[in-house]
């Protein structure tokens, strides 16, 4: 009766909730997921809790008159979009919105302070630019860690098919992460049975239990061999405590900041020597932008002279390095000297992914297309 | 299954789609057929036991004050995060879980019930049963002469009652997944507003208090902006499609 449904499971459902069993794994990561599109993916992204309407109040509290105005004339021009494009467009922001949040909380707590001292709408404009910036590298790395073939489909894909694409690859990553798990169980001691039972996990949850075994897998490592010179026992401790996601960045920061962290044991001199070359000065170049130092010392200037200055500090750090290890022929350099800053920092992306060819007498000349292994040292550890 | 039987359960079917006077299923209990029957008897018995559970459930409601308790809550300035988090406490009764419980062990010792019930005639269940049920068994309710045939029922009727009147609370007081609902259509249960109350971004109820709703339910998005605007379209797709695990896998697999 009362349909095929029999009541005693009708009562049980009820209990099971009320009772909050929850036993079952596959429930948790994906609990409070964004429908649509945004349910295939994201689930080693942990979900940032949503802001209430109480702490968007006191966000728009906290904005000056100038920024007030600026937000109702965004919701004006988000309101003109298409509902689709509507859709994209806040999902983009809502990324950077919970990138920001990674990021100030991953942030050096010496720096953290340092923000913390300055005007609020400044702050804040200043955390927004170094999200910016963090997106953009990180669009840049993952691109140059694809393989050519992709790289070169996905560069030349209209805005439909990069989705289709990208959508495409994650797929493909979930399946390849069941082959990291095996290749990289010797290290972690695990049993045949635990990386079964790790392959049977759901998508999400394997992304997520990936990125813990990295984690593991690096503190062991810095047990076993002990931290890079340069490293602070402190920050490294801040790091370990954060959640794996956040630490995979901390530890991308830190291979920024010091060339020899993530190296595995060789003639130290030699691999120190090639990674203090001209091609890791010149890729600090480019990283200038990351360096929160950076834009602090720049923060008494407005948004656009600090960007233009900080686009001048790039050009001449690059230049230097191209000029000290004689990367280009001398020609070239001049003309590159001339160019704008979207040619000249394309020259030296390419330069620094290796898909431009050094100067012919260089030592480090080499094919000019690759996966970018130039960006990754030989032999990394973790 | 007989004739006898047969004609007695389409009677008893008809009656429950309610074709027949409200009180027929009480007289039906006094069909000749019931007194060689021990089958159609356990039916009938389990019918009346599943009918007198339906009508002596009270209809579900919400705490009378709970939407003025929410919109209070989200209109007031929330210092402390523990204060918005009390929200999601459902106040549900200390005992509620055991007689859940109590009222699962009952209905799981009423399979039996179940069972019978699956061997009614196969025939698909008419539409509008229940409601015809319920309507049937109205004026006994209204009288007030209804009692639970077992007083298990009882413990289990309450719990159901609680359970859904805790769901409900719960399901108002946590946000509406997103979407493109920023303008919702309200006027359900505990939508302030009324009809077309707008509902920001992750269920946020607005209200018009202030002119600037909108945008405060929007900050996450319109402070971002202009930062949109500096990201290369290639590199705002990678980094919303693809996340840091994406990128550990090629770290891991390139090195």
């Amino acid at each position: 009766m009362l349909g095929a449904l029999p009541r005693s499971v009708a009562v049980l459902l009820l209990a099971s909730s009320l009772a909050g069993t929850g036993n079952d794994v596959s429930a948790g990561p994906v609990a409070g997921q964004v429908p649509g599109q945004g349910a295939q993916r994201g689930a080693a992204r942990r979900q940032e809790p949503a802001a209430d309407l109480g702490e968007l109040r006191r966000r728009w509290a906290g904005l000056t008159d100038e920024e007030r105005t600026r937000m109702r004339q965004h919701l004006a021009e988000l309101k003109k979009l298409s509902p689709e494009e509507r859709r994209r467009t806040e999902e983009r922001a809502r990324r950077l919105d919970q990138m920001s949040r990674q990021l100030w909380r991953g942030i050096d707590p010496e720096v953290r302070a340092r923000l913390e001292k300055l005007p609020a709408a400044k702050r804040r404009q200043i955390l927004r630019e170094m999200v910016v910036a963090e997106a953009s590298a990180m669009g840049r790395r993952i691109l140059s860690k694809l393989p050519a073939d992709e790289r070169k489909r996905l560069e030349s894909a209209s805005g439909e098919e990069r989705v289709r694409i990208l959508l495409d690859l994650r797929r493909q990553m979930n399946e390849r992460i069941e082959g990291t798990f095996e290749r990289i169980a010797p290290d972690m001691d695990f049993s045949p049975q635990e990386i079964e039972r790790l392959r049977q996990l759901p998508s999400d949850l394997r992304r997520e239990k990936f990125l813990e075994i990295v984690k593991r897998r690096t503190l062991r490592a810095v047990e076993l061999h002990g931290l890079p010179a340069g490293v602070s026992p402190q920050r490294w401790r801040a790091a370990a405590e954060l959640p794996p996601d956040e630490f995979y960045l901390a530890l991308l920061r830190l291979r920024r900041e010091h060339p020899s962290f993530g190296l595995g044991p060789g003639p130290g001199p030699e691999r120190e020597r090639r990674e203090a070359g001209a091609l890791w000065r010149l890729r600090q170049s480019l990283q200038l932008d990351l360096d929160p130092q950076q834009r602090l010392a720049l923060s008494h200037l407005s948004r656009a002279e600090r960007r233009a200055e900080m686009r001048r500090r790039q050009r001449r750090q690059a230049l230097q390095a191209i000029r000290s290890e004689g990367l280009l022929p001398q020609a070239m350099i001049e003309r590159l000297e001339r160019s704008p800053d979207q040619q000249f920092f394309t020259v030296v992306r390419e330069l620094v992914s290796g898909r431009k060819a050094l100067a012919p007498e260089h030592p480090q000349r080499r094919a000019p297309e690759g996966r970018g292994a130039r960006d990754r040292p030989p032999n990394r550890r973790w | 299954m007989s004739t006898d039987c047969l004609a007695f359960r389409r009677r008893l079917g008809a009656l429950l789609e309610g074709r027949l006077d409200p009180p027929g299923l009480t007289a039906l209990g006094w069909h000749e057929h019931l007194l060689g029957c021990g089958d159609c008897r356990a039916v009938l018995e389990q019918e009346q036991a599943l009918e007198l559970l339906l009508a002596s459930l009270p209809q579900p409601s919400l705490p009378p004050d709970l939407t003025r308790r929410v919109l209070a809550r989200l209109r007031a300035p929330v210092d402390e995060l523990d204060a918005l988090l009390d929200l999601d406490r459902v106040e549900v009764p200390a005992e509620l879980a055991q007689r859940v419980r109590e009222g699962v062990a009952l209905a799981t010792a009423e399979e039996r019930l179940d069972a019978l019930l699956d061997r009614l005639p196969a025939e698909a269940v008419p539409p509008g049963l229940a409601e015809g049920v319920l309507a049937a068994l109205a004026p006994e309710r209204a009288r007030g002469r209804m009692r639970l045939v077992r007083g298990g029922w009882r413990a289990a009727a309450a719990a159901l009652v609680l359970a859904t009147g805790a769901a409900a609370a719960w399901m108002l007081s946590r946000p509406i997944p997103g979407g493109d609902e920023h303008v919702a259509q309200g006027g359900g249960p505990g939508r302030p507003e009324g009809p077309g109350a707008p509902v920001g971004p992750g269920g946020l109820v607005l209200t018009h208090d202030d002119p600037d709703e909108e945008v405060i339910a929007l900050l996450p998005v319109l402070e971002y902006w202009d930062a949109l605007q500096e990201l290369d379209p290639l590199e705002q797709e990678i980094v919303t499609l693809l996340d840091v695990s994406d990128e550990a896998l090629l770290d891991v697999e390139g090195s």
